[in-house]
């Protein structure tokens, strides 16, 4: 059937209509909001200038965690059976669900200086995590890496053993296989996965500011430095806001068309 | 024509070979079988969603009374103190209720501005809300000063004695500075001639959630208001400032002209600044002005 | 030297039990009915699935020894494997998939490319080595998965239903390439096992067929070999006969599906009976003079061959009758019509069973 002429049934294009408007009226608001004539004022404020590269910084390094420690762990859950693993499931959900503040609480009885390991890292290496841009990329992955283990264990496993059986049979080794067959196979699902945790990191709020802290430079990010500038200096809060959203949308925009087009 | 016989190849492990009568035969699927979408059933998934749901709407919808309302609100500082007289207002009030409402002084001025319908406003600079101008609905009184003191963790364990040791701490927490506690405290500095790296402070909107910094995070030390660390209890201990770097923070009170019935807030308002309302303030650690 | 395989494996209501030995460089067939286990069987002999009792033992390699707890890792055997699903790697064109196999034992990029184009050549598809597999025909596509296959030079060449994906026209094209490219190559030709379900395919790839049925060989030879003597209804039926079991008692036949049958010859006890399709000769009545094989049946199916006519009818007993268009037009046949079958005892081929 034509795209175009397709008729669509009332029962969904009202819904849909709605769900548009839902998500794009804040947004239109923002825009509507916003001091155009102090615009570039506000943008090259020092402090919003800092918190924007901050927030770039540790989104990229939080998918890069969510990534690496991620993408391992969507294979075991994909390829793998094992005793409790409905409940191993559960738990790498769980911060999905979990309020971000409350998030930042455990990120703290486990990594801050009284914490578990984080007691173990000042007293013995000296290391702080807390207040610091490393804090900021911790607190990030940590809720941004259910996003990334659900997509791509949906995609490694409905890409099943098929091509890798194809690749053993031709002489390729464990580790060859995962590389020139299995990731190739889900890439689309990999760049979702990590589009869908960027996303996710450089929004996080209550988890950074519970356990990074409000740090100027070093773990202001966008939302946090927001945060204050709406008692500070309301116009360079809403200026910095819709560079944010500028800034994701263009990101998740050009990805879809380029990574995420095709089915998966 | 070479024919290879069915026999087993010279050994005795071989299996025996025979024709068979052929029967029924299950195809053989060499996929595990997937994990189900959800960890529940899913119609037991929606019921105990829309269980959820439903006791959140429930504990959401406050029940609807007609008793009268008064939203008060006050600088995070005066939240300990004015409960109490919220309370004693309430027991000589019967039928009216009071809800406080804390903040930063410049949060709370903002919203005001913006049209929110407090009735009173208790902020930590009476200048600040004397600026309110036509938001105001009569005069502003001084009722409390409050001044500044770092607050560190039980045992002091970096050993803080003034200012000047902040400056070898790792992380001090601050008010914001559109706060009035973060303008003091940084007046208070200058005072001391201390000066912090910004990559050294934590800041957070208003003097409660800075000293949480320190009483639930890993903050060393936050420079907040000697009632502050009051109300946290064994959770901090006080540092004090000396009078020559400290700061005097004057609390005014003002009846908003957002107010539903000037005469109750009004009334409020001579609450707060009456004996009663003194002694819950001294207890707290405020300053009162004379009679 | 070659390939000695026993294997045995029970896999819910399949019981696996197979022995076979193949010459190197020879080629052998197994054919079957869906679920006998063929697939199974394959997948045993390149290590992607185990067995519970095996010995594989390839060129005087142990692949799989289970009583000495020896099982080599499918990517550790010189295979070769071309399943049903062909499983090109869809991310790499055509010539790279090919080279795959070259590159994982450490040949050189330039070097696997260009003996990946050379077998691409072979097998006459060297036109669509920069072309994705999602872009090739199912012929393109075969061809492309067999060259993969054979570029790595495996010792053992495992081909699962290796014209599936080919449409009936080409066949016969494909079918030809396939074997004039396995015996292409630089090397010496692998050892072959072909599974499939087309008789076909199995003669022209392969000098033995093997018939394989709920997980047990039946039978084994040439096509002609099995088709003098088929053993059981399978492949009867898959070289185009009537076999009919029964026991035998003085020029008669009791027929274990019922009825009876008059033979000529001596035979005693347990019996096979082949009836060519053609000596079943069909009437609308009950055929006048009492012959002394007829029986009432039902037409079950009709099938057009060319000229000429298969006609399934049930009595019992279930018989295949051909006859030419003309008589089926004359008898006014169809399904479901009843009709009597005759078959002359002289036209019965009696084997002890």
């Amino acid at each position: 059937m034509n795209r175009r002429t397709r008729r669509v049934p009332l029962g969904i294009a009202i819904p849909a209509a709605l769900g548009l408007a839902f998500v794009v009226l804040p947004l239109v608001g923002l825009v509507t909001d916003a001091p155009w004539d102090t615009l570039v004022g506000s943008l090259t404020n020092p402090e919003a200038r800092a918190a924007l590269r901050l927030s770039l910084l540790c989104s990229a390094g939080a998918t890069v965690v969510a990534f690496g420690l991620g993408l391992p762990l969507a294979w075991v859950f994909a390829r793998l059976d094992f005793r409790g693993r409905s409940f191993a499931w559960a738990l790498v959900m769980v911060p999905m669900v979990l309020p971000p503040v409350v998030a930042g609480v455990g990120l703290l009885a486990a990594f801050g200086r009284r914490g578990l390991v984080g007691g173990f890292l000042a007293d013995h290496l000296g290391v702080y995590l807390t207040f610091s841009p490393a804090g900021v990329v911790l607190a990030e992955a940590f809720v941004a890496l259910p996003f990334l283990v659900v997509t791509v264990e949906a995609a490694l496993r409905a890409a099943g053993t098929e091509l890798e059986e194809a690749a053993r049979t031709l002489g390729a080794r464990p580790w060859t296989v995962l590389r020139r067959v299995t990731l190739p196979a889900v890439g689309p699902a990999l760049a979702a996965g990590a589009a869908l945790a960027w996303a996710r990191a450089l929004g996080e709020f209550g988890a950074t500011i519970t356990f990074a802290g409000n740090v100027s430079g070093r773990t202001r990010t966008v939302p946090l430095a927001v945060y204050l500038l709406l008692d500070r200096e309301p116009e360079v809060a809403t200026a910095l806001s819709l560079l944010m959203l500028a800034v994701s949308i263009t990101v998740l925009a050009a990805l879809r068309s380029r990574w995420l087009g095709r089915a998966q | 024509m070479r024919s290879v016989a069915p026999a087993a190849p010279a050994d005795r492990r071989s299996p025996a070979l025979v024709s068979s009568q052929p029967d029924y035969c299950h195809a053989v699927p060499h996929r595990p079988s997937p994990r189900p979408a959800a960890l529940w059933p899913p119609r037991r998934t929606a019921v105990a969603l829309l269980a959820v749901l439903t006791i959140f709407a429930i504990a959401g919808c406050a029940p609807s009374n007609d008793r009268s309302r008064l939203t008060v609100a006050i600088a995070a500082s005066l939240e300990p103190a004015f409960t109490v007289i919220v309370r004693e207002f309430e027991d000589a009030h019967p039928g009216i209720d009071v809800t406080l409402e804390p903040g930063s002084s410049t949060a709370l001025a903002a919203r005001i501005a913006d049209g929110a319908p407090y009735s009173v406003l208790a902020g930590a600079d009476a200048s600040r809300v004397a600026s309110l101008g036509a938001d105001l609905a009569g005069p502003v009184t001084v009722f409390a000063t409050n001044r500044l003191a770092i607050a560190v963790p039980p045992g002091n364990p970096r050993r803080v004695r003034g200012l000047a040791d902040l400056a070898r701490l790792r992380i001090t927490a601050l008010c914001d500075i559109a706060a009035p506690c973060g303008r003091y405290a940084d007046e208070a500095l200058t005072a001391a001639e201390v000066t912090l790296p910004e990559s050294r402070i934590t800041r957070a909107p208003d003097a409660t959630t800075t000293l949480r910094a320190v009483t639930r995070g890993d903050a060393e030390a936050a420079v907040v208001y000697v009632t502050d660390v009051r109300s946290a209890g064994p959770a901090a201990e006080a540092v004090t400032i000396p009078p020559s770097a400290n700061r005097t923070a004057r609390y005014g009170i003002a009846v908003l002209a957002g107010a539903d019935d000037p005469g109750l807030a009004r009334e409020f308002v001579t609450t707060v600044t009456d004996p009663r309302g003194r002694a819950a303030l001294t207890a707290a650690g405020f300053g009162v002005p004379g009679p | 030297m070659s390939l000695d395989a026993a294997v045995a494996l029970r896999l819910g209501a399949l019981e696996l039990d197979v022995a076979l030995t193949v010459p190197t460089g020879g080629a052998l067939a197994v054919l079957g009915p869906n679920g006998a286990g063929k697939s199974t069987l394959l997948r045993i002999l390149a290590g992607l699935r185990s067995a519970d009792r095996a010995l594989v033992a390839l060129d005087g390699t142990t692949l799989d020894d289970t009583e000495r707890g020896i099982s080599v890792p499918a990517e550790a055997r010189s295979i070769g494997y071309v399943f049903p699903d062909l499983r090109l790697f869809p991310h790499l064109t055509a010539r790279d998939n090919v080279a795959f196999g070259l590159r994982t034992r450490g040949i050189g990029r330039t070097d696997a490319a260009r003996r990946a184009a050379e077998w691409l050549e072979r097998l006459d598809v060297a036109r669509v080595a920069d072309r994705r597999p999602g872009t090739l025909s199912g012929g393109e596509a075969q061809r492309v998965a067999l060259a993969r296959a054979l570029a790595a030079e495996p010792a053992l060449l495992l081909l699962d239903e290796p014209l599936s994906a080919v449409d009936v026209a080409s066949r016969a094209t494909t079918r030809s390439a396939m074997r004039t490219a396995v015996t292409a190559g630089p090397g010496d030709a692998p050892t072959r096992l072909i599974v499939t379900h087309d008789p076909v395919d199995a003669a022209t790839l392969a000098e033995c067929i093997v018939i394989v049925e709920d997980g047990r060989v039946v039978q084994s030879g040439s096509l002609a070999e099995l088709a003098a003597r088929p053993r059981s209804p399978y492949v009867a039926d898959l070289v185009g006969v009537n076999l009919l079991r029964g026991t035998a008692e003085g020029g008669r036949i009791r027929l274990d599906g019922g009825g009876e049958l008059a033979v000529v010859g001596r035979t005693s006890g347990p019996a096979l009976a082949v009836v060519h399709p053609r000596a079943v000769a069909l009437h609308r009545m009950a055929p006048a003079g009492s012959p002394r094989n007829a029986w009432a049946v039902r037409i079950t199916a009709i099938e057009p061959l060319g000229d000429r006519v298969r006609v399934r009818v049930s009595g019992p007993p279930d018989l295949v009758a051909e006859i030419t268009a003309t008589a089926l037009g004359e008898l006014a046949l169809e399904p479901g019509a009843p009709a009597w079958a005759v078959v002359k005892a002289t036209e019965v081929r009696v084997l002890p069973d």
